[in-house]
């Protein structure tokens, strides 16, 4: 191994100077990236741009191409046609181990034969780092993962959580221009997960490292990315702000996803700017917000927590209870209007009254500005 | 509760006859190789005289080197070729793959006087003389084989997503090999050793067709000694084989076990995958 001083091919692996991370290249960009195996994508013309320091997530359900992406972007995965650049460099054909781009696997993958600060310490000693320099930047990334004092223990005898950790330190103290995290939360139980979840956040913004996470639970993805891309079928179907995923999703396979539970049948009447006049069923006829292809057949979203529940002699459409289910903050209600047309509304738990019953008549009420339009 | 009793007592009794058949016989000649009488049939007192023959017995000595050489050999030999070809099959395509899976169990299924004819044949045809070398390569073909499907087991537990974290976090294919793969295959690779070194000492069959005039290995002597009566030195030697046999797995244990607290790995963290 050369020294990487004076190795041009491994420059990348030293600490990325401020002229790189702070270029008008994005950090990592992808374009038309696509991969198949024999003969059917898997991921097909994926285009993404990534600001430095963002935390950036692919969400999707199992099969998607999102961990293909990202196992791509490490340079675990060939891709069969398109580009991968980190920040404006073309590294599609370079190999996994010269890409200043580090992982942190769903099964962690920590090196069973090693110790923690062996594990932590595993590519500084690939990059010929001194001693030294080594054991100091080894007790600071344990430091900020909270492990101080489990140096010497191994990988299997420590949580889920604490191995969780040493992946995560294992990747973040190589100083990667880009972390990857693969589900890396997924084997965990869901108090350990929200734990992660805060401590994730809390080095990300720390470290300020570009972070590229992938999870099939877009709630996890919602609460720490900056921005969300949803995939489906090895495409990515629409990046955003989680609040804008969330409240103007662009597809229906996008609206399903980040569980938009009621889509009501709608009628396009015409359009003006963002807007679209719409007669929708059980609402009639409203001005709504509309995604941007859109013909005259339509579904509005009605996202649960929108519906304001009124008394029966209330103003809005009538409908009766079918279901009460109270998770604790909020309760969830069916509702079912005389047409047979039904309602998941979600709403504070404390708002609602206690006699609230089965087959009670209520009415429902929306602003028009909460409902949403997409293509049927 | 009666009938669970029953069930545990049963199984108590099957344990108990295991043990006993396993061990009789090794206790049988352990005492006799102490039996100053050399009829077998009686205690006549203890004594160390069988082991002083057979110290001083040439053709014992000369027996053990012979088939402690050949061992060795076959071990280094085996264990390379698992290692290797286990590694290189990983490049194979599924067919190539299934077809080397194939060849390593039919290499362990085959009947051994099989083979042994076969090389015998095949030596005799291209006029190569009987000897070391054709014996090493007999047991060779089948410890290889052993050794091979021990390395292949462990390499599907460890390969793929350690060595996709170890390139992942900058090392190339030799180091991620050096400094990942290697060692978490060590386990694997002393196991197949220790086992074709015992396979390659005590077999006859191979030994007895490739061997030719001028090569006897222990083993060999043994079957010509029981051949004509049972002497207490066969015994003796039996023992000394046993022992020996102990001595090095003990140490080949502490050594793993030694080398865990330095630091360097443990034996456990080989038997066991993590997760």
């Amino acid at each position: 191994m050369t020294n990487d001083t004076s190795a041009p091919a491994k420059a990348t692996a030293n600490p990325p100077d401020q002229a790189t991370r702070t270029g008008d290249a994005p950090v990592l960009e992808l374009r038309s990236l696509r991969r198949e195996y024999h003969g059917t994508a898997v991921v097909e013309g994926v285009d993404l741009e990534l600001r430095d320091g963002e935390f950036f997530s692919f969400i999707g359900p199992s099969g998607c191409g999102k961990t293909t992406t990202l196992r791509m972007i490490a340079g675990l995965e060939d891709a069969t046609s398109g580009q991968i650049l980190l920040s404006g460099k073309d590294v599609t054909k370079v190999p996994a181990h010269r890409r200043n781009v580090h992982t942190v696997f769903q099964s962690y993958a920590l090196f069973p034969h090693l110790t923690v600060a062996e594990n932590i310490a595993f590519g500084l000693r690939e990059q010929k780092r001194p001693g030294q320099e080594i054991r100091d930047r080894v007790s600071r990334m344990m430091e900020l993962v909270e492990l101080t004092g489990r140096q010497n223990a191994r990988p299997r005898e420590l949580s889920g959580g604490m191995q969780q950790r040493v992946a995560l330190a294992r990747s973040l103290v190589l100083d990667p221009a880009v972390l990857l995290l693969d589900e890396p939360l997924g084997a965990l139980d869901l108090r350990l997960r929200r734990q992660m979840q805060l401590l994730l956040k809390t080095v990300q913004q720390e470290v300020g490292i570009t972070f590229v996470y992938v999870t099939h639970d877009q709630e996890e993805a919602f609460s720490m990315s900056d921005r969300v891309g949803v995939m489906n079928a090895g495409e990515l179907v629409q990046v955003g702000a989680p609040r804008d995923v969330y409240e103007r999703p662009a597809t229906r396979f996008v609206a399903d996803f980040v569980g938009a539970v009621n889509q009501l049948p709608a009628r396009v009447l015409g359009r003006s700017g963002n807007t679209v006049e719409a007669d929708v069923a059980l609402f009639g006829r409203v001005r709504v917000p509309a995604a941007g292809e859109i013909g005259t057949e339509a579904l509005c979203v009605v996202r649960p927590e929108v519906p304001a529940l009124g008394p029966a002699d209330g103003a809005g459409p009538g409908c009766l209870v079918t279901d009460v289910s109270f998770e604790g903050p909020q309760t969830s209600l069916g509702l079912r209007t005389a047409d047979g047309i039904a309602l998941t509304i979600v709403v504070p738990s404390h708002s609602l009254s206690r006699d609230l019953a089965v087959g009670d008549a209520v009415t429902v009420s929306v602003r028009e500005d909460n409902l949403w339009l997409i293509a049927a | 509760m009666s009938s669970v009793r029953k069930r545990h007592s049963f199984s108590t009794a099957v344990l108990a006859a295991v043990l006993v058949l396993f061990y009789a016989p090794i206790l049988v000649v352990a005492v006799n190789a102490l039996n100053q009488d050399d009829t077998l049939n009686s205690w006549g007192g203890g004594t160390l005289r069988w082991f002083r023959q057979i110290l001083a017995d040439g053709r014992v000595r000369g027996d053990f080197g012979t088939s402690a050489l050949i061992a060795a050999a076959t071990t280094i030999l085996s264990v390379a070729i698992a290692l290797t070809t286990v590694l290189a099959a990983r490049r194979l395509p599924h067919g190539g793959r299934t077809a080397f899976n194939m060849i390593t169990y039919a290499r362990l299924m085959l009947p051994e006087v099989v083979t042994a004819v076969g090389l015998f044949l095949l030596f005799r045809r291209f006029g190569i003389e009987m000897g070391l070398v054709p014996v090493i390569i007999g047991h060779t073909l089948f410890c290889s084989a052993y050794a091979t499907v021990v390395v292949q087991a462990r390499y599907a537990a460890v390969s793929g997503r350690f060595s996709e974290a170890a390139a992942d976090l900058g090392a190339g294919p030799w180091r991620t090999f050096r400094r990942v793969t290697l060692p978490l295959l060590a386990p694997a690779l002393v196991v197949a050793g220790l086992l074709s070194f015992t396979f390659s000492f005590d077999d006859v069959v191979s030994s007895v067709f490739l061997s030719g005039s001028s090569v006897e290995t222990l083993p060999m002597l043994m079957m010509g000694m029981i051949r004509q009566r049972v002497t207490p030195e066969v015994n003796a030697i039996a023992v000394a084989v046993m022992t020996i046999t102990f001595v090095v797995v003990a140490l080949v244990v502490a050594a793993t076990n030694v080398r865990a607290a330095g630091g360097v790995r443990s034996s456990r963290d080989g038997a066991t995958d993590d997760e």
